[in-house]
């Protein structure tokens, strides 16, 4: 339909990084699908009126992640499997250490963890970011100031990590 | 890039490809085709919301959903072929008395499955042809014969008593009493207190005339034998002639008593306070009272050509508390509303008289707003319903 010409053009161009964000923003499959096709929905009601496709599925994505609504909805989703304890011999340090920070993750606000994706995932400055979830900017340096603080709590095994991430 | 971003790329990684494309579309148009829609399809929705909720509570209101299941929803009316009430056998509980037409007609007893019997000719005097009453349970019919003599008929037995230039004046709302009086009288009227299970007078008693300027009447009788009297500051209830046009004004208030059967101690006594723009007008069945031992008070209205039915309320009948007021909608002229019933259950009828459909309209408890329950054919006289006494 010619009112979505270069619809599916973007997506298949751009639909692994969108994908990605989205799982971070979800920390789930199903979730972060939901979530990235809502965004694609909204994008493509308003397709030829959109300059700039990434950057609204991006807003939209990360301002639904946020809201009082999405996480509603995520309620009803199925819980996120447990992680495996601890390590196997063949797993490398590497591994245990993602696998507590997404454990991590899961504890923290949505606010905060969509922060902690613009800033350390997608290296946004505090303004973008501040832009991208529709708040001030001294609500970003907050939230991710605690939700550092969290993940410190939650994984003391990232504290180094997270320390250096603040300087 | 420091560890934390390190290891968010790594979590990133794991993200599957999502291929959302062909359903995201396919939700786009659909909610794009809805908004073309909506302007057009929210108002229908609205519409037909509007009907289907208002309409079937408008049906509720028609006569099908009667809640005076006792009450045809349409009384024919008598012709020559209508017969006379039989006296050798009982006949069935009434619903309502009436007369077709305003002068010189047969009083007519309809009964429950709408069957009509000719009572008596009226009397010759006036007060004969508004004269009648109805027991509460419709077991008992009171009329004046040609003679101008009260009878008392039990209309599911034969039984026939007579009581010589008298009229009835009030029931007992469980229908243990009948009370009557004289037909001309000077206030207050002795009172004949009728024992209904025996058809028998079981005592008369006289009131202490008022002081100068007011006039005391009797207005109701308890299952219990306790009486109510009403003493109001004029007397516009000025026999003989009860169908002469009333004084104007109406009294704005009247006190009210309640004695024991014998009328010697007062065991209750209040002021009753008319509503605004209405009067109290005794006797004719001004004052109900209740199965449940509240008094239901009929107000009246003056206008230019006469009176009509005027607000009510239901009061406690220990202290003239209101607690439930009836609005009756104003009268547009003399063959508007004519009249109002109260009923021993504590509702309210309205008589509307328009051109040739008189009509009895249920009041609506909350929000007094009538609707139609039985239409009386080719007009009428006067219409007495159950509890009720003329």
């Amino acid at each position: 339909m010619e009112t979505f010409a270069g619809f599916n053009e973007f997506v298949a161009a751009r639909s692994v990084a969108l994908s990605r964000v989205a799982y971070l923003l979800t920390g789930d499959h199903a979730a972060g699908e939901d979530l990235l096709q809502e965004a694609l929905v909204k994008a493509a009601i308003r397709w030829s009126k959109v300059s700039n496709p990434e950057a609204f599925v991006r807003k939209v994505m990360y301002r639904q992640a946020v809201s009082i609504w999405r996480r509603r909805r995520r309620i009803q989703v199925d819980p996120v499997p447990e992680p495996p304890e601890g390590g196997g011999p063949d797993v490398s340090e590497n591994v245990i250490r993602q696998l507590l920070l997404e454990l991590a993750l899961e504890r923290l606000t949505p606010r905060q963890r969509a922060v902690l994706v613009l800033r350390f995932y997608e290296d946004r400055s505090v303004t973008e970011a501040a832009e991208l979830l529709g708040c001030s900017e001294g609500t970003v340096k907050s939230q991710t100031n605690h939700a550092l603080q969290r993940l410190r709590e939650l994984a003391p095994e990232l504290g180094d990590m997270s320390r250096e991430a603040i300087r | 890039m420091n560890e934390l971003s390190k290891l968010f790329r790594d979590i990133a990684g794991q993200a599957r490809g999502y291929d959302v494309s062909a359903s995201a579309l396919r939700v786009a148009r659909r909610r794009r085709n809805l908004r073309r829609i909506a302007p057009i399809v929210l108002p229908l929705l609205l519409v037909a919301l509007i009907a289907g909720v208002w309409l079937p509570l408008h049906r509720a209101e028609a006569p099908s959903t009667n809640p005076l299941f006792w009450l045809p929803s349409r009384i024919a009316a008598p012709d020559a072929s209508t017969p006379d009430l039989p006296t050798d056998r009982a006949v069935g509980v009434a619903a309502l008395v009436y007369t077709p037409c305003p002068q010189d007609c047969w009083r007519v007893v309809v009964l429950r499955d709408g069957t009509q019997y000719r009572l008596a000719s009226p009397g010759s005097q006036p007060v004969h042809r508004l004269s009648a009453g109805l027991s509460p349970d419709g077991r008992w019919v009171a009329y004046p014969d040609a003679k101008g003599d009260l009878m008392l008929r039990d209309l599911t037995g034969r039984t026939v008593v007579t009581f010589p230039d008298m009229r009835p004046r009030a029931w007992s709302p469980g229908g243990r009493y009948l009370a009557l009086v004289p037909v001309n009288y000077r206030s207050p009227p002795p009172v004949t207190i009728v024992d209904l299970t025996t058809a028998a007078a079981i005592r008369t008693l006289s009131m202490q005339a008022p002081k100068a300027g007011y006039a005391m009447d009797m207005a109701g009788i308890l299952d219990s034998g306790e009486l109510i009297w009403v003493t109001s500051e004029f007397a516009n209830i000025a026999p003989p002639d009860l169908t002469s046009v009333p004084q104007i004004p109406l009294p704005k208030s009247a006190q009210v008593q309640i004695t024991d059967p014998g009328g010697r101690q007062v065991l209750h006594q209040w002021a009753l306070q008319a509503p605004a723009g209405s009067g109290y007008m005794a006797p004719t069945s001004a004052i109900i009272s209740m199965l449940d031992g509240r008094l239901l008070v009929r107000f009246t209205v003056a206008y230019a050509w006469g009176t009509a039915a005027g607000p009510a309320d239901i009061v406690d009948a220990t202290t003239g508390a209101v607690l439930t007021h009836y609005a009756v909608p104003a009268a547009a002229g003399p063959f508007d509303i004519w009249g109002a019933a109260g009923l021993a259950d504590g509702r309210l009828l309205v008589v509307r008289a328009r051109a040739k459909q008189p009509q009895v309209a249920l009041l609506e408890h909350t929000n007094g707003k009538p609707q139609t329950i039985s239409e009386v054919e080719g007009g009428y006289g006067t219409l007495i319903l159950p509890g009720n006494a003329y």
